[in-house]
């Protein structure tokens, strides 16, 4: 169980169609021992460049990584240890399981080259296959697997050499929606049970806010805010972590909607209309009769899926979305008043 | 790390080695052609630039370099082209009809390509003379077709096999006959294929030697390869400057189209050796 | 349900059409060939002399002749070291190309250039470096000091047979390189990350996950090569002649060398052994290329 302190990373690499490309531009995290941290953010934000940096299978152009106390990797220091020498397991999207060795194989492998004895090899082979369900195959090869059982010999051969850090980059993007949640949970309690530090790379909100204790959401390589999912939810830092986070998304508000709405709830202050974008989240706007909310509105398209109700709505030529965890006996075209107050509104400086 | 180091050493040192290999002989023709003197037991290396021998052979009258690259040129083209239209009509009807013998055909043709030429020359000699073809252009078309063929086959039908036959299926309703489909859908949308393959048979075909030693005698029908290959002195002395002038030229053509279409020689090679 | 044969599908009927061009030339120009080349190694078929039909008389001619089986001494020697050079070459060059590299490009056609050459020419660009009084080799030799004496190199068996193995590998070795360079290609690049997150060094990498895993490409490649290394001609009746003394001639030039003086029953005898042999091969070549597979 170690804790991982990672100082100013950043890398840039040269490609021959668009020059110079900054990939990172000066990281800073910390993530606490034995806990499982997220890396959040759209393709292209750099965040699996970054896995591989802590990794040791790519070199940061700046910057530094502590494994503990350890320097594993410093660019001042020229000091760059390789992935054997710092001990870490990762499981990739593909899974990248040897498509020529047997499943116990695959798990064995690293232990092999490591020259572990063939009875606790065997042991250690066992106990991870125990964990992750997998005793009945090790004898099949991957191509005989199904997506699920590959995912969890990729996580065996992770988890069987007890790393410092495990890396996990999309690992379920190619398993189908149901057996993402499963997978999902299951990830989750053996690394509580395991105590494993935990890296893992997505981009799928859903999936960072339902597994991680703590969440790093990153654009262009750069980190635009660290928190709980709680604290990223309720108080985005800005506009981009606003609107990436939720499901659905928040609603941004015109100027007429905002100058309509400060008239009557004055959260404006000092701030002028110009300079900020003001946003609401679909389940805190409440559906109400005509004239008993804040404004009003007219319902355009309503839909229920599963135990939520969807209302597409427009309130001063502005088209809002709603979310009520109750089936109400609204129809379309049906005029209503929608009530929330000044704290379930998210207000932003407007980046130029 | 160490390992960093000696990898990217030994790549430095790979890429040199590879340069070298390949380059050398090839250079060494350039450095001969255009050398006055070739006699390398002389005191030095004498290099005196000229390009005499270029001038030399593409007058002379003796050896009749430009017959033997017309002959060239025109055996390979038209045997790239028709080999490239024979391959396509097959493969189409191979990855869209049903028929007896579908599977049969490719892997014929692929045992055909294994037959040694050395066991077809001797009697194709026979036949082609009965024919009166001997030493025309036809003697060396059709043999350079089939030699062609089995490669030309495994590429195309490569690439159709990946185009979805719902395109076909279309064209039907709209009435189109398999032929038409042929040539104005598939074909269009299997350029790179076709390209490919008219290249990779181009350059069997212009390379090719045994046929083309047995099956003309003369300048009239001979090919380059040949025409270079018997390029004797008249003296018993070896002409080294002319032979390597005449090889320079002769390699032009076949230079220029690898520089500009590496990327399709080598998508068609394969496609058709490796995964066909 | 009864198929009456004159109500052939339409579909059928086009298909047959549409294969028509290829299975006529190949019939005509490679199949009967052939054909007619078994038939004639069962013939005495020498020019002036009247056609008879022997049976199996040239090939018992073939049994007790010497100079028959040092051909075929020569060209399985020539096999075997021909294509392990090359294999081992290619490997290496597919390896390096397999990296990005710069000017990777530029390679690509640099590799190509010994194999689009013809190889009449590059037989005779060889055939100058070789040469006792022209050649480059020589010339080093003298100059370094290497030996007082210049190397015949084209004049002893030996050194024919070195020259032969040389230029071979020289032109085929792109070829090898490039069947390679897809193979390894086709290995999932994550497959090395994944092998250095679990502790290998770069040797343990190639033995362990990249040959395993070339296998099949090499097994194949190796096939394929060796297949046309047993018919090879061209390079050696440019360079060598055959010889000298005949020491350098392939079975190809064997039968050649009958047909050119007249005697084509007993060069199709030696044509027919080429054949026999290179079918063996071919038979193995097909069964461990997948190529029903691939039809599906």
């Amino acid at each position: 169980m170690i804790d991982i302190k990672i100082k100013n990373i950043k890398k840039t690499f040269f490609t021959v169609k668009r020059g110079k490309v900054e990939a990172l531009k000066g990281i800073d995290l910390e993530i606490p021992a034995g806990k499982f941290f997220v890396l959040l953010g759209p393709s292209g934000c750099g965040k699996s460049t970054l896995l591989n940096i802590i990794a040791g299978i790519e070199r940061l152009s700046e910057g530094k990584i502590y494994f503990g106390e350890k320097l594993v990797a410093s660019s001042d220091e020229k000091i760059f240890l390789s992935p054997k020498e710092r001990d870490v397991a990762m499981v990739f999207q593909s899974y990248a399981l040897y498509p020529h060795l047997t499943v116990y194989e695959n798990i064995a492998f690293p232990l092999k080259i490591a020259r572990l004895d063939k009875d606790k090899l065997d042991e250690k082979v066992k106990w991870a296959a125990d964990i992750l369900e997998i005793k009945n195959i090790l004898n099949a090869k991957p191509g005989e697997l199904s997506g699920g059982q590959r995912q969890r010999v990729a996580l065996g051969r992770a988890i069987v050499r007890e790393p410092n850090l495990l890396l996990l980059d999309e690992p379920l993007s190619n398993l189908d929606a149901l057996l993402r949640i499963t997978m999902r949970s299951e990830l989750r309690s053996i690394q509580r049970k395991l105590e494993l530090t935990t890296i893992y790379v997505t981009h799928d909100q859903t999936e960072a806010m339902s597994l991680g204790d703590k969440i790093s959401v990153l654009k262009d390589g750069v980190v635009q805010q660290i928190g709980t999912p709680e604290e990223i939810y309720n108080n985005p830092a800005n506009l981009f972590v606003a609107k990436f986070i939720g499901s659905p998304p928040m609603n941004i508000l015109n100027e007429n909607l905002v100058r309509h709405l400060n008239d009557q709830l004055h959260f404006l202050e000092s701030k002028s209309l110009e300079n900020v974008v003001v946003g609401i989240r679909p389940e805190k706007i409440k559906i109400v009769n005509k004239d008993e909310g804040i404004i009003n509105a007219k319902i355009k398209m309503s839909w229920s899926p599963g135990g939520d109700s969807l209302y597409y709505l427009e309130a001063e030529r502005n088209e809002i979305l709603a979310k009520s965890s109750e089936i109400e006996n609204i129809k379309d075209n049906d005029d209503v008043g929608l009530k929330f107050g000044k704290d379930d509104l998210l207000i932003f400086d407007r980046e130029n | 790390m160490r390992e960093e180091r000696i990898i990217k050493l030994l790549k430095t040192l790979g890429v040199i080695f590879l340069l070298v290999f390949c380059l050398f002989p090839f250079l060494w023709m350039i450095f001969i052609s255009l050398n006055k003197n070739p006699d390398f037991l002389s005191p030095q290396i004498e290099f005196v630039l000229t390009f005499r021998n270029y001038f030399e052979v593409a007058t002379s009258n003796k050896f009749h370099l430009w017959d033997y690259l017309m002959n060239s040129l025109v055996v390979s083209v038209a045997s790239a082209i028709l080999a490239t239209f024979f391959a396509s009509l097959s493969a189409y009807s191979i990855t869209r009809l049903k028929f007896p013998g579908r599977i049969v055909i490719p892997l014929l043709l692929l045992g055909f390509s294994m037959f040694p030429q050395i066991a077809i020359v001797g009697y194709l000699f026979g036949m082609i003379t009965d024919f009166g073809w001997l030493n025309s252009y036809a003697a060396l078309v059709f043999p350079y077709i089939t030699l062609g063929l089995p490669l030309a086959l495994w590429i195309m039908l490569s690439y159709f096999s990946q185009l979805s036959t719902e395109l076909d299926k279309a064209a039907l309703i709209d009435g189109a006959s398999r032929l038409q489909i042929l040539f104005k859908i598939i074909l269009p949308l299997s350029l790179p294929a076709l390209f490919s393959t008219f290249i990779l048979t181009l350059i069997y075909s212009f390379n090719e030697f045994l046929f083309a030693l047995m099956l003309t005698t003369d300048y009239h029908g001979r090919t380059i390869p040949v025409g270079i290959a018997l390029f004797e002195g008249l003296h018993g002395q070896i002409p080294w400057g002319y032979i390597m002038a005449a090889s320079v030229i002769a390699v032009i053509p076949v230079l220029i189209l690898i520089a500009l279409f590496q990327k399709y020689i080598i998508q068609g090679l394969t496609e058709g050796a490796v995964k066909g | 349900m009864e198929r009456s044969k004159t109500n052939i599908s339409g579909e059928t009927k086009t298909a047959y059409l549409f294969n028509a061009p290829l299975i006529i030339t190949a019939v005509i120009f490679v199949l009967i060939p052939v054909i007619g080349t078994i038939v004639t190694s069962l013939m005495r078929d020498v020019t002036f002399l009247p056609e008879k039909f022997l049976v199996f008389e040239n090939y018992q001619r073939l049994f007790s002749d010497r100079h028959f089986f040092e051909s075929l001494q020569f060209t399985l020697l020539f096999v075997v070291v021909s294509v392990s050079f090359e294999l081992i070459f290619g490997l290496a060059f597919a390896l390096l190309l397999n990296e990005t590299l710069p000017f990777r490009g530029f390679l690509r056609v640099v590799i190509l250039i010994p194999w689009v050459i013809p190889i009449a020419i590059s037989a005779r660009i060889w055939e100058l470096i070789y040469n006792f009084n022209y050649g480059i080799f020589n010339y080093i030799i003298l100059q370094l000091n290497i030996s007082d004496q210049p190397v015949s190199w084209l004049g002893s068996s030996i050194g024919a047979f070195a020259a032969v193995v040389v230029s071979d590998v020289w032109k085929t070795t792109p070829f090898m390189a490039i069947i390679l360079l897809t193979g390894l290609s086709a290995i999932n690049r994550d497959l090395y990350k994944q092998a250095r997150i679990d502790g290998t060094n770069f040797l343990q990498r190639f033995f362990k996950i990249t040959l395993p895993l070339l296998k099949p490409v090499l097994v194949v490649a190796l096939l394929y090569r060796s297949i046309d290394a047993i018919r090879i001609f061209d390079l050696i009746y440019v360079l060598t002649g055959g010889g000298p003394g005949g020491s350098t001639s392939s079975l190809s030039i064997y039968a050649f060398n009958y047909y050119v003086s007249g005697d084509f029953g007993y060069g199709s005898a030696v044509s027919v052994i080429v054949f026999l042999a290179a079918g063996l091969l071919s038979v193995l070549y097909i069964k461990f290329g997948k190529f029903r597979e691939t039809l599906q």
